[in-house]
């Protein structure tokens, strides 16, 4: 027998059999693909998770922001209206040094400092108003770095 | 335009499978399933069998649909991963070996077909082939793979392809005769 009459029969015969599924095997089938389907992602929760985070984010920089700034502009004001007043005074000292009177500027100095004991009246006004500043600096550094700590905290 | 029109449906068809649609993976099922049903019968005798295979093939066949390239060759495609799973199928229930009987004498016996032999006499004469050389024979002689490709596919030498076909074509020829001889005597 020719091996090409049993390979013919067998493809023709069989190739093109069909054999319709039990009726309850979609079912079965179903129930897998049931089981084995991905869960869809919670995608909602997920994006307010990000947006809430985005939004504490930028309000705790905002809020960084907000109080860093008013303190530059508090101290750049205070710094500006000592600056004038150094200004003025420098003018009239000049001019009260030019007419070679002496000058009676109100003076805080720091206790036990050498100068306050005995030369107060003839401290140079210039230094007196820079002591002047550098407290007023370091009062504002303090208050900048409580600030700081506050808004951390 | 017809047929345009129903290319197009079974685009769309194939789209929604993708996207998990059930009546779209139900509609595949419904039009593949018979033939896919009756390629895994092949490598095995019972229906329960069977379904069994076609059941894992078709879950393999929906998860890969996006992967599908070429959507015509789709029933191609289907029968390919169907006889994958049949193959590992019995691989692992079966524990099917595939060994070189090539010292054997594969002679064509001297044989004249006589009668005329109807599908359900050919399946139960694959049937009880031994499980090598019935995959060899059913790749090789129905679904058209090459010695080679088959080598690849059950992981053995064409040398031993060839010899499991051989074999095959032998038991299935003593089969016939043997048949016939019934038939003739009663």
């Amino acid at each position: 027998m020719d091996n090409q009459v049993i390979d013919k029969l067998a493809r023709e015969e069989i190739k093109n059999r069909e054999i319709t599924p039990s009726p309850s095997l979609w079912q079965k089938m179903e129930k897998q693909l049931n089981a084995e389907q991905p869960k869809p992602k919670n995608g909602k929760n997920n994006r307010f998770i990000w947006l809430g985070l985005v939004l504490t984010l930028v309000s705790i920089w905002f809020v960084f922001y907000v109080t860093h700034n008013n303190t530059d502009i508090e101290t750049n004001t205070l710094f500006q209206k000592e600056k004038k007043n150094t200004i003025i005074k420098d003018h009239i000292i000049q001019e009260k040094e030019e007419t070679n009177e002496s000058i009676d500027i109100p003076v805080k100095l720091i206790e036990n400092s050498p100068e306050h004991i005995n030369t107060s009246r003839f401290i140079s006004p210039k230094k007196i108003i820079t002591e002047k500043n550098q407290k007023l600096i370091n009062s504002e550094k303090i208050k900048i770095r409580n600030l700081k700590r506050l808004i951390f905290l | 335009m017809k047929i345009v029109r129903l290319h197009t449906n079974l685009d769309e068809v194939i789209n929604k499978a993708i996207d998990q649609d059930r009546s779209a993976q139900k509609y595949l099922y419904e039009k593949y399933s018979p033939k896919l049903l009756s390629l895994c019968r092949q490598y095995v005798s019972s229906i329960e069998e069977a379904e069994d295979i076609l059941i894992a093939s078709f879950m393999k066949i929906l998860k890969n649909l996006g992967n599908l390239e070429n959507r015509n060759q789709i029933e191609a495609w289907m029968k390919r991963i169907t006889v994958n799973e049949s193959i590992s199928y019995l691989r692992s229930k079966k524990n099917m070996k595939i060994e070189s009987i090539e010292d054997k004498d594969w002679s064509e016996p001297d044989y004249q077909m006589e009668s005329q032999l109807i599908v359900s006499d050919i399946q139960n004469m694959i049937d009880k082939l031994p499980e090598g050389c019935k995959v060899v024979f059913n790749l090789y002689a129905i679904e058209g793979y090459k010695h080679n490709e088959i080598g690849q596919l059950l992981s053995i030498s064409e040398g031993t392809s060839k010899s499991q076909l051989a074999y095959a074509r032998k038991l299935l020829q003593e089969m016939i005769v043997q048949q016939n001889k019934l038939e003739i005597h009663g």
